[in-house]
């Protein structure tokens, strides 16, 4: 048993698109971190950030092209069984019923299925399990791919934009089945997401990425004591601080700053919440 | 923090095994009624050749050979039932022939392209079973149902026509070439490869293209261009007999092929022993349209006169008909077993 669900090192992708002109895009470029097992992990980023590829590449449906990246000690090829994986478009059967996607499920995991889990996420959406999943909505899509997801009772769960096309109580109520049935199994969940809101109290570790490298990395708390936005007079100085960002308003400014030691008198320090640290670290100008 | 193992029970691999052929049945369960439908139209056309037209045309037969002069009306119900039994033999042909393209056009589109354009073979390939075992079924078990349907209406296909060419060879196939399409195809084994051949290209080009549309116009054209390379060309697949000499006694009096016999290139000898072309002008001369034909010798004296020795003609003789079947056989199966080594190659450069 191994306390890191996920390590990458030195992980890089690159995409090449041959036609109608050769392009090299490079998806994750130097990236090193590690995701501790057991806790729910937010990959946070902007669109085209390399969150998807990164899920992908741990999901065992890309090779690195450089580096290395393991999944709960092993390769990801060889620990398909014990993650389970939600892509970003939710793809389903559409042809299928429910109760059909549930037993392709069944056939599919044959060691690990739980069925009696994946029919009461099913059940708690309201929704027909003769219907087919052509007929279902956005949210009801969502919600059969995270029976699938679940009824494998992972280890390990890799959920790519899971709530992305969810009204916002659907987004909360399916959040907190999900979040229930991960703490009840002591499931490793990575997420990815841009829509910050929907990661604010559920998740506690973070792994920022931008332009397909790790800008910041650790346990949420840790991460949030070790920064400070502050207010201040502009023309006070942060010399000595990381600046992570800085928005100067007339002869005010405002900025998130990794403090290397005590700040400024003149300055109004406080801890930021989850949310003003994201932006700030987005916004950051490209170094 | 605890984390909840179900232990993998022993006969894991053959369940996932079991679990993923079940799931590509249900997936595919409209192709294969599909393909029932359509193997079940071909034998229902082959048997009603085989059984009620053949029956209609020999009972026919005997009826009208009096011996002396058949009366008109027999002769017009001889003609019908005669028409009817090469129809439905003809159709039945076409059954047989249609079957590469469709076969072709549906594991292009459907097999691998659509799963991966909806993303679904991503589905599939994080679950428990690998992406290798996943492809697995996607070849084997649409190659077991093609090849068993295909082989039932090649068989019946056979059987009729062979049961048909003693009793009917005077008022049906006496003109016909063995080396038609339609004779060559459904008399022969070329139909299977021909047809796995295109289940692997298929399941190959969904993975290289990632698109169902795309996939399914170039697995078609692929078939097509396949099948009309082979059409135009499978006399080159073995070589041919040549023959020299000018058979007098012939019905036609050439030195041309007879009956069975493929004809390829004919034409003279000259004195140096070079083949060459030939304009057959002293046929002409030796069976002038009026006035009594010459012999072998005249013939020949035409032919020295022209500076020519003899004459010549290369051909396939009938017992070339396995040989050829077998080469061109064999070239479908290379192909897709290249197909299948790179749709394998593919997935496992692609996947973890």
């Amino acid at each position: 048993m191994t306390d890191i669900a996920i390590e990458a090192e030195a992980l890089g992708r690159r995409y090449t698109r041959r036609l109608p002109r050769r392009r090299v895009h490079w998806a994750l470029r130097e990236c090193s971190f590690g995701l501790p097992a057991g806790r729910v992990c937010a990959v946070v980023g902007p669109n085209g950030a390399g969150k998807s590829t990164l899920l992908s590449l741990a999901a065992g449906l890309a090779r690195p092209t450089e580096g290395a990246i393991r999944v709960l000690g092993k390769g990801p090829g060889e620990v398909r069984e014990r993650v389970a994986y939600v892509a970003q478009g939710k793809p389903l059967h559409a042809q299928l019923t429910v109760i059909d996607t549930l037993r392709l499920g069944h056939a599919l995991n044959p060691a690990r299925w739980d069925q009696a889990t994946a029919e009461r996420i099913v059940a708690q959406g309201d929704l027909d399990p003769t219907a087919t999943v052509r007929s279902l909505s956005g949210g009801q899509r969502t919600r059969v791919a995270l029976a699938l997801a679940l009824g494998k009772r992972p280890e390990l769960l890799l959920l790519d934009e899971p709530m992305a096309d969810l009204d916002p109580l659907a987004r909360h109520q399916l959040m907190g089945e999900l979040m229930a049935e991960a703490a009840e199994h002591g499931t490793t969940v990575v997420m990815s997401s841009h829509v910050i809101a929907e990661l604010e109290g559920s998740c506690d570790h973070l792994l920022l990425i931008r332009r397909g490298r790790v800008r910041l990395q650790g346990g949420l708390e840790d991460v949030l004591a070790s920064h400070t936005l502050v207010t201040g007079p502009a023309e006070a100085s942060l010399d000595g601080h990381t600046v992570i960002e800085s928005r100067t308003t007339g002869r005010q400014i405002t900025a998130l700053v990794r403090p290397a030691g005590p700040l400024p008198e003149v300055h109004e320090a406080t801890t930021p919440t989850l949310e003003e640290l994201v932006l700030s670290y987005l916004r950051e100008p490209a170094a | 923090m605890t984390t909840t193992l179900t232990p993998a029970s022993t006969d894991a691999p053959a369940k996932v095994l079991g679990g993923i052929a079940r799931t590509t049945l249900r997936l595919h369960r409209w192709a294969l009624w599909l393909w029932t439908a359509y193997v079940a139209l071909g034998t229902g056309l082959l048997l009603w050749a085989r059984g009620p037209a053949a029956n209609e045309l020999r009972s026919l037969l005997a009826s009208c050979d009096t011996g002396t002069t058949v009366p008109d009306a027999c002769l017009s119900r001889l003609d019908a039932a005669l028409g009817s039994y090469e129809t439905l033999l003809r159709t039945g042909s076409y059954v047989i022939l249609l079957i590469p393209f469709l076969v072709g056009a549906w594991a292009a589109a459907a097999l691998t392209a659509r799963e991966m354009e909806t993303g679904t073979a991503h589905l599939a390939w994080t679950q428990s079973v690998t992406p290798a075992r996943w492809l697995t079924a996607k070849l084997a078990l649409p190659a077991v149902a093609v090849t068993a349907g295909t082989t039932l209406l090649l068989a019946l296909y056979r059987l009729t026509h062979i049961e048909g060419s003693g009793p009917f060879e005077a008022v049906t196939h006496a003109t016909r070439s063995p080396w038609g399409e339609d004779f060559f195809t459904g008399m022969g084994v070329v139909m299977v490869p021909r047809v796995l051949c295109g289940v692997a290209v298929g399941v190959l080009l969904g993975l290289l293209l990632r698109r169902t549309l795309a996939s399914l116009g170039t697995g078609l054209l692929l078939m097509a261009t396949g099948t009309a390379s082979f059409t135009a060309g499978r006399q080159h697949l073995w070589p041919a007999e040549i023959r020299y000499g000018y058979a007098e006694d012939e019905s036609s009096p050439r030195w041309d092929t007879v009956n069975d016999e493929w004809p390829m290139d004919s034409g003279a000898v000259t004195r140096s022993g070079e083949l060459v072309g030939y304009d057959y002008g002293c046929l002409d001369a030796v069976h002038p349209s009026d006035g009594p034909p010459g012999d072998a010798d005249d013939f020949y004296a035409c032919l020295r006169a022209d500076g020519y020795t003899d004459v010549w003609v290369t051909y396939h003789p009938e017992d070339h008909f396995w040989p050829l079947q077998l080469v061109e056989s064999g070239i479908w199966l290379a192909v897709a077993a290249l197909a299948v080594f790179l749709s394998y190659r593919v997935l496992r450069r692609r996947t973890a």
